[in-house]
């Protein structure tokens, strides 16, 4: 094959081998996308199909009266093999979107058409992917014999996996569920807060409050300072309570920090009227935020005081919280903004006074 | 050693520098791949429709803006239909001369206001700050002029939000971007910087700044520049980020934790890739304070360009991203083989400033040196035909890698006539398209080298989606100083 580069040299010949096996390479690369477009036409028709049968079966499903799932006049066409993953990805999202009864009779069609067993299948044997769609197929299903399995994965290294089986336990049984994963929470490092805020919300806060409390109230610096932020999921009257705890034996800024961002009870009124002197800004602007939701008349000297912080963003702050307080009117603020001294402390006021009137 | 002797060497070296050079790009694909997957693993999480929760920052989209009469009017209306729940747009008119402001103002109804402007980064003076009545998530800075550096400086020093997005006045954005964007910062809370692809938008059709129809271009450049978008964007970038070696997120689109960037100082003025530069610079500094970050990249196709569709153009661009590339590993150089440089000191910064910095330098070298050998009788017809078609097909395996990737992650472009006309390009762009961009690059560097002034070209842009029908006029010029790598 190769005559023609006869008694060159080596690097001719590594050259066209080079030449050759990239060549090659092109060609199979090249083959490899013409068959991932065929199989992709050909699944976007798949699918097309898929959905022009079953999305109006589907919402029908959900929209029907029949409050127990048991609509036997219901006719269910059978569901190919193929067709399992559209089907579960479409079941899913409807399940996501749609509470209440529907969710029932989400559920009796899919029993009655085997998918509860199908999806062990995928659970025990599938990929990556499957196994996702399976943990969250079970969950909607309320499926309690599964209980144990997905506990097992809530503890998986997969991050995808673990939070997914959280998502699945809470829907099963959000109360048995919550105090299991709370130490999760404090825990994983890779557990993203909104994503554990989206799980506690889902949870409601029938069960999130008092493990959440516990949780708080129990744990280490460290750890309520991660478990605060997620107190606007829970019951107000139980959130105010933690908060007032915590502050009062707060010693760590983090906490403290964090319980001001969430603090509206007017029982917090003298610690934060403390905590204006803070020697760390974060906390003096939280502290400046707090009054302005919550502070009394008394406070607009503190407030006015923190005007002339050196920190642009406790002005700010500060600036924002006196002119948002309910019992001030234009012409204190203006009077206000005539005996500030400090410059900067007067843009600050023309600033917030501008963006009040825009 | 005799003439036969170096040239026997030269061959040797030029060979050895195209395999190497086309194995680390196939090493990064094969990254790539890896990266791909657990990409779309991730968003088989994120498939089920979820609420947005209060963990989602507020962003700040900063849009510089130098003589975009033509185009920035639909540019903020678009931003403005951005699905993200809490954002503001802080335009800065950087000294326009075509009455920019004016368009803004009536748009707007921008009304002056009395900003405590605090200037964290020195930038050139703003002379005034106003707000719109209408929208009150809308406020542009009109300030001397000073360059888009600067222009995103005085952006940042006016953002109120912990994270800003700087965008080219003529990008247009997915609905989406924000929250795709956003999702390192969520998932991640060491995340300093995030990127996404950008694609070309010759031949999409594009309605009130968002892209209606996916399509391909007629015009060949414009056609060979998005397989050059697929490579840079598929494997150059998504290679790095698994390894936390990502050295440039493209200015068009990017997403930054405002207190880091102005802790390094912000954007340099003196440089023209300020993007690449700015990204660079975070990893020295951040690696400096041994820090824990990430600079990471989503593959997502999330924000769309115009390419230049004439050579002159492109030729200054091409020429302008080389000089940019070379001021920034220059300007951070203390980072490479850094004993606390990580795998972006040791493995990222060598093989950019190896196969990127110096890449023109012997690629044009290589060909020139085949050219003359073969010329002069050096090198016998059987070499010369040899090497040239080695570069070719090392060129076309990694073009129809990148196709690849493509096909098994977002197959942007519908249809199968979309596919073959994409590996036509995979193939023609070795066929003079490579050779020219190496010729151009080289000019970049010589240009850096001899260090003459570093300035913004005017870019010569359609601006399509300023039209009524969305598709514009090709021939009606719009200036600015986007046209980010």
């Amino acid at each position: 094959m190769l005559d023609f580069v006869a008694g060159s040299d080596r690097a001719i010949i590594f050259a066209i081998y080079s030449s050759l096996i990239a060549g090659s390479m092109t060609v199979l690369l090249f083959l490899w996308v013409v068959i991932l477009r065929s199989r992709l036409l050909v699944q976007q028709r798949r699918h097309k199909a898929f959905l022009d049968q079953w999305r109006p079966l589907l919402t029908q499903v959900a929209l029907t009266e029949d409050q127990t799932g048991d609509d036997q006049d219901l006719v269910v066409p059978e569901l190919p093999k193929s067709s399992l993953m559209y089907f579960l990805n479409e079941w899913n999202v409807l399940h996501d979107v749609l509470r209440g009864s529907a969710g029932v009779r989400l559920n009796a069609v899919a029993r009655r058409l085997g998918v509860d067993t199908a999806v062990w299948k995928l659970l025990n044997h599938g990929r990556l992917s499957d196994k996702l769609i399976a943990i969250a197929t079970l969950g909607h299903l309320v499926e309690n014999s599964a209980w144990d399995r997905i506990e097992e994965l809530l503890h998986s290294h997969h991050t995808l996996i673990s939070l997914m089986a959280a998502k699945a336990l809470i829907n099963i049984d959000a109360d048995r569920a919550v105090p299991l994963i709370l130490p999760m929470v404090t825990r994983r490092e890779d557990w993203a807060a909104a994503r554990v805020s989206s799980l506690l919300r889902e949870a409601g806060p029938a069960a999130t409050s008092r493990p959440l409390q516990q949780a708080i109230l129990e744990g280490t610096p460290e750890e309520a300072a991660k478990l605060i932020g997620f107190l606007p999921t829970v019951h107000r009257s139980i959130a105010a309570k933690v908060v007032h705890e915590v502050l009062q034996q707060s010693v760590d800024d983090r906490v403290t920090s964090v319980c001001l961002r969430v603090a509206d009870s007017p029982l917090e009124l003298p610690q934060v009227r403390h905590l204006v002197n803070h020697p760390r800004w974060h906390i003096r602007m939280r502290a400046a935020s707090v009054l302005g939701r919550i502070g009394y008349r008394q406070d607009k000297r503190l407030l006015e005081r923190l005007l002339c912080d050196p920190e642009w963003w406790v002005r700010y702050r500060a600036a924002q919280a006196l002119t948002g307080l309910p019992f001030i009117e234009q012409k204190e603020l203006d009077r206000i903004r005539q005996r500030l001294d400090d410059r900067y402390a007067r843009d600050m006021m023309d600033q917030v006074m501008a963006e009040r009137a825009a | 050693m005799t003439t036969q002797d170096l040239i026997f060497a030269a061959q040797w070296v030029f060979l050895g520098y195209f395999l190497l050079l086309n194995a680390g790009y196939i090493g990064l694909n094969l990254v790539s791949l890896f990266g791909m997957r657990d990409y779309f693993q991730g968003r088989r999480i994120e498939s089920l429709p979820k609420v947005y929760s209060e963990h989602e920052m507020p962003i700040s989209i900063i849009v510089p803006a130098y003589n975009e009469a033509a185009t920035i009017v639909t540019s903020v209306r678009a931003l403005l239909q951005l699905r993200y729940p809490e954002y503001e747009i802080v335009v800065v008119n950087d000294g326009s001369r075509d009455g920019t402001l004016q368009k803004l103002i009536d748009e707007f109804a921008l009304v002056p206001f009395p900003e405590a402007y605090r200037q964290r980064i020195a930038t050139q003076p703003v002379k005034t700050i106003y707000r719109s009545a209408i929208h009150p998530n809308i406020r542009v800075l009109d300030k001397d002029n000073g360059g888009k550096a600067d222009s995103l400086n005085a952006g940042i020093n006016a953002a109120r939000y912990p994270l800003f997005c700087g965008v080219d006045a003529d990008s247009v954005l997915q609905p989406d971007s924000l929250y795709r964007v956003l999702q390192p910062f969520l998932d991640d809370p060491d995340t300093v910087a995030c990127g996404g692809t950008i694609r070309i938008a010759n031949g999409c059709r594009v309605r009130d700044g968002f892209i209606e129809k996916i399509g391909l271009p007629d015009s060949t450049l414009a056609l060979l520049q998005i397989m050059e978008y697929l490579r840079a964007f598929l494997f150059g970038r998504l290679g790095w980020s698994p390894l936390n070696a990502l050295m440039i997120i493209s200015g068009a689109f990017g997403l930054f934790r405002k207190e880091v960037v102005v802790a390094c100082g912000g954007y340099r003025t003196d440089t023209l890739g300020e993007d690449m530069e700015l990204v660079v610079r975070l990893h020295r500094m951040l690696r400096k304070q041994q820090r824990r970050y990430r600079i990471t990249f989503v593959p997502d196709p999330i924000c769309w360009t115009e390419a230049p569709e004439d050579l002159r153009t492109l030729g200054r661009q091409r020429i302008r991203w080389q000089r940019g590339l070379a001021e920034s590993l220059t300007l951070n150089q203390s980072l490479m083989f850094n004993p606390r440089g990580g795998t972006v000191g040791w493995l990222a910064f060598p093989f950019i400033f190896l196969f990127e910095f110096l890449g023109p330098l012997l690629e044009v070298g290589g060909y020139l040196f085949v050219g003359i050998a073969y010329w002069n009788g050096w090198i016998s017809p059987d070499a010369f035909l040899a090497f040239l078609l080695c570069a070719i097909c090392l060129g076309m395996l990694l073009s129809t890698s990148a196709l690849m990737l493509e096909e098994i992650s977002f197959h942007v472009y519908p249809g199968f006539r979309n596919t073959m006309l994409l590996f036509g390009a995979a193939i023609l762009e070795n066929f003079g398209y490579r050779q020219l961009n190496a010729v151009w690059r080289l000019i970049g560097l010589l240009q850096w080298l001899i260090g003459s002034k570093s300035h913004w070209g005017e870019m010569n842009r359609g601006a399509r989606w300023s039209s009524e029908d969305g598709v514009g006029d090709p021939a009606a010029p719009a200036a600015g100083h986007s046209g980010s790598q």
